[in-house]
């Protein structure tokens, strides 16, 4: 039981490991959806979907990058000192 | 659509080279630790499971709408891809330690080492074989299936290339046994994850009925455009 709750974790975990872009994915591809509902021109969907997708990648790495930056150096102080 | 064929084979090949490798890294760890019968019953075992599935849920999905297959597998390649985007470009940024196979198998070999040996059956070595190679053989269906969303042309494309990354590092493996360190897994994981982003964005576009501009040329111009906002980033 425990190996089959270990593989769905590890399923799941293909998808989300950032919490924060994955969420905040979703919400823009959910946007996108509504969007076309209300017959925006198709030429600028398409750049917004792109253009948002690429801006929340950019943004959650930066973000990301910033916290792993800080604790490496955080734990380096802690060693030296 | 002949690059359509073109790069979603090379997609395909790509993206399951990966998977491949890391489960072939893992199996290679377990059959040289605690013997290779049980290993490879768990691997085979896992390949028959994920076969079965896929004929099962196969049929289903060329049931379901072309559009909505293609919104749905869009969406997840998106988060599938970004994901592994994102981790690429933090290896390449010195952030998070580079995917080192040599040294995954040694620490693997190491965890199975302190489980102690058995006589008999292993259950450790099926279960550890099942588990990989079903984790990593999902992965390539996935991918598969996403790359080709609902376009048989393209599922034989997809599937082809999948073949022939699982054909060449099963063989690589048999030849060589040891995991295959050389391969420069990092920069072909960021490869693919631009292609899968790419790919994802492309049929989620797809799905919504949006008219990408150029067509199906559109794709390359996404897969450059990931590209340049990772190198950016």
């Amino acid at each position: 039981m425990n190996q089959i709750v270990k593989i769905w974790q590890d399923l799941f975990r293909l998808f989300v490991d950032d919490g924060i872009l994955a969420a905040s994915t979703f919400a823009w591809l959910l946007l996108m959806t509504l969007l076309s509902f209300f017959r925006f021109p198709s030429g600028v969907l398409s750049v917004l979907l792109f253009a948002g997708l690429g801006a929340l990648f950019a943004l959650s790495t930066v973000k990301r990058a910033s916290r792993l930056y800080q604790a490496g150096l955080m734990q380096m102080s802690r060693r030296s000192s | 659509m002949w690059h359509s064929l073109g790069t979603t084979m090379a997609s395909s090949f790509l993206a399951s080279l990966v998977e491949s490798v890391e489960a072939l890294t893992v199996i290679l760890a377990v059959g040289s630790t605690r013997g290779w019968r049980p290993t490879l019953i768990g691997g085979v075992a896992a390949l028959v499971v994920l076969v079965v599935i896929v004929a099962l849920f196969g049929g289903a999905l060329a049931r379901v709408p072309l559009n909505a297959l293609q919104l749905v597998m869009g969406a997840l390649l998106i988060l599938f891809g970004l994901r592994w985007l994102q981790k690429a470009a933090l290896r390449a940024a010195g952030l998070i330690p580079l995917h080192d196979e040599a040294q995954i198998f040694r620490d693997e070999q190491r965890r199975l080492q302190t489980m102690g040996l058995r006589t008999g059956w292993d259950g450790v070595a099926f279960a550890t074989a099942f588990q990989i190679t079903i984790l990593e053989g999902t992965e390539v269906v996935f991918v598969v299936i996403g790359f080709s969303a609902g376009s048989s042309r393209l599922l034989q494309a997809a599937s082809m290339g999948a073949a022939g990354a699982l054909i060449l590092v099963a063989t690589a493996g048999a030849l060589i046994h040891r995991p295959l360190a050389k391969v420069p897994e990092n920069q072909l994981k960021l490869v693919a994850a631009v292609l899968l982003s790419a790919f994802g964005a492309f049929w989620f576009g797809e799905g919504l009925g949006l008219s990408w501009p150029g067509g199906d040329a559109a794709l390359l111009v996404l897969i450059a455009s990931f590209a340049v906002v990772t190198a950016g980033t």
